[in-house]
């Protein structure tokens, strides 16, 4: 079929692209690395010491039953933060799906084990990317295990970033069960 | 202390460069002092050689894949996962979906009752590279298309989506139009009600998606933008004889990318803010040749305009919403002319609102139950272009609806509803009719 397809820009359509032409302030913005938000959460630290968060499958399928979130690997990586052989806290890099593709995301944890900060390191889906908004990250500086976090109560959600949002509350929740399973031991 | 002495005269060694100014310093009796901190610094060495030496046995040996952004320096030393890593990379192809079959009764006028599997979507996700994604959806509408059902078969989404920066991206293809709530997020268990609410079926047609390409982004502010230069609507596919088009004007112009009319370009600007927890504001406006520069035709230099805007508000367990949303087609005087006699004629201003109340309810197990409430008023005709006393059609009456339900949550993906409509203006060709509805939703 023959269509004779000749667009033509009318006046209002130059708007978009005039505001396409300015460039945005977002364009300044970088993702951290877990190195730059280890080191900028814990600036006394003089060692990151790795460790296993070493729990026993039976403490791991509790924590799972009372916090499930659809987290990548069976346990986060952790890093001893310490200065002079005193422990600062701690940092863990955990993973959680977001949609379809997993967030890679961290929480920094003082030694009285609430959380710091939490930072989303990677995102990697087209829609959703809202949870890397840093006021929606502060709302979960100061909780820790136990405090109620149910997802959209709690920890507000973003519309349109919902299942973001819930997953990376949940992934926090269950991080901070495992913080603290690992401190009874 | 033997072991120590030689220790020290490594690190002396070692860090003679550093430390020349401050051992130069005829202080003996703070010898201590740098001893401890040599020793500091040694330790610190100590580490990065064994940090370089674990990550040399990582990268020689290395099976699990870790992310680029969590492998700094020597952070990444020993860190392996301990039961494998990121499943992240696994694969470049992710499947989507959603899908939601219903029940309607109507409990007043002739209408039947009718279980209809509404829609089932089926999407496909691949990743190109890091940074390019390709992103497709078809959608099945009531279950059987043929040439004897009513059933549609559509591709609802095909777009490549290129990351430009860590906070913009581009999009090219077919995609969604960011308008109003329900337009974006439409999987069944991310709305109430049984059906979409009118506002945002009737005025604003969702599921409504234009060829084009867009940029958006975001910003720590929480505003995100979203521009888009796309195909639009095309006024020549107006029915006068069907009453499709008093039940969503644009609805029934779209084009859906299928051999779409494109002489005429349109675009548009949304806005959404979303930097305080709890609370989300919109606004888009959506503008284009409707006429499609035709030859021949009644109303080539007509535009379609619409607008929305929307507030949404979560304060504890309770979600409030609203949204506005208005829109246009100017220049129809000569083509309703023509029209004159029929039951559909083009209207000039259309428009529709509702208020949403929710609560976030009562958990039994993993079972969640969640009831709401919300009024909505609209109205697909509220006003004609003059074409004259005793022709120019009569604005239509403007529509109430009050639904009352609740959805149950067996999981956060699956939820089962049950709402009842009252319609303030019953109108049985339409469908505005009091009614049960049931459903079932689902998405992954």
């Amino acid at each position: 079929m023959a269509h004779g397809i000749t667009p033509r820009l009318s006046g209002w359509s130059a708007v978009p692209l005039a505001v396409v032409a300015v460039p945005a302030p977002a364009y300044a913005v970088q993702y951290a690395t877990a190195d730059q938000v280890m080191r900028s959460t814990f600036p006394g630290a003089d060692a990151f010491e790795p460790l296993q968060v070493s729990l026993t499958g039976a403490e791991l399928r509790g924590i799972d039953a009372a916090a499930p979130a659809p987290t990548a690997a069976r346990e986060p990586r952790l890093w001893l933060a310490s200065s002079r052989g005193q422990p600062l806290g701690r940092y863990y890099v955990d993973e959680v799906l977001g949609k379809q593709l997993y967030i890679t995301y961290s929480v920094a944890v003082g030694n009285d084990g609430r959380v710091l900060r939490v930072d989303i390191l990677e995102y990697r889906e087209t829609h959703g990317y809202e949870v890397r908004n840093p006021r929606w990250l502060r709302q979960f500086q100061g909780v820790r295990a136990g405090d109620e976090l149910e997802p959209g109560v709690d920890i507000k959600n973003i519309s349109g970033a919902t299942l973001s949002c819930r997953h990376v509350t949940d992934g926090v929740h269950r991080l901070l069960l495992i913080d603290a399973a690992r401190r009874d031991q | 202390m033997k072991p120590l002495a030689i220790t020290h005269a490594v690190a002396l060694a070692l860090l003679l460069p550093a430390a020349a100014p401050s051992l130069a310093a005829p202080a003996a009796d703070d010898t201590d002092a740098r001893i401890e901190a040599l020793t500091q610094q040694l330790e610190t060495l100590r580490a990065e050689v064994e940090a370089l030496r674990a990550e040399q046995r990582r990268q020689a040996g290395a099976t699990a894949v870790t992310p680029a952004a969590v492998a700094p320096s020597e952070l990444a030393v020993a860190s392996a996962p301990p039961d494998g890593t990121s499943r992240s990379d696994a694969s470049p192809i992710t499947f989507t979906g959603y899908g939601e079959a219903i029940y309607t009764q109507p409990t007043e006028g002739p209408g039947d009752a009718i279980a209809d599997l509404q829609r089932v979507v089926l999407g496909v996700g691949y990743r190109i590279n890091e940074s390019t994604r390709l992103e497709v959806e078809a959608e099945y509408e009531h279950a059987v298309t043929s040439a004897d059902d009513s059933g549609e078969v559509a591709i609802e989404q095909a777009y490549i989506a290129h990351q430009v920066t860590d906070t913009m991206q581009v999009q090219a293809g077919l995609f969604l139009v960011p308008m109003g709530i329900i337009n974006e997020v439409h999987e069944p268990p991310l709305f109430f009600g049984v059906f979409r609410p009118f506002t945002e079926t009737a005025i604003i047609p969702s599921t409504w998606r234009e060829g084009g390409v867009s940029l958006s982004g975001t910003n720590d502010f929480g505003l995100n933008w979203n521009v888009g230069l796309t195909t639009g609507f095309n006024l020549a596919n107006w029915d006068p004889t069907s009453l499709e088009g008093q039940e969503s004007p644009l609805g029934s112009i779209h084009q859906e990318m299928s051999l779409a009319v494109a002489n005429d370009l349109s675009g548009y600007v949304s806005l959404k803010y979303v930097g305080t927890p709890g609370l989300t504001l919109g606004a888009a406006v959506f503008s284009g040749g409707a006429g499609q520069d035709q030859k021949g035709f009644q109303a080539d230099d007509s535009q379609a305009t619409i607008w929305s805007t929307y507030a949404s508000w979560s304060p504890g367990r309770w979600n409030l919403t609203a949204l506005y949303a208005e829109g246009y087609l100017s220049d129809t005087a000569a083509l309703n002319l023509t029209f004159v006699g029929n039951p559909s004629l083009v209207p000039k201003r259309f428009w529709g609102g509702y208020g949403q109340v929710a609560y976030r309810g009562w958990s039994f197990g993993q079972w969640r139950l969640e009831p709401f409430a919300r009024y909505e008023l609209f109205n697909t005709g509220a006003d004609y272009a003059n074409i004259g006393q005793g022709l120019t059609p009569k604005p239509r009456p403007t529509e109430d609806v009050t639904t009352l339900g609740a959805s149950l949550f067996l999981t956060p993906n699956v939820v089962f509803k049950l709402d009842y409509q009252f319609f303030g203006e019953p109108d049985f060709a339409l469908g505005y009719a009091d009614r049960l509805n049931l459903g079932v939703g689902y998405m992954y």
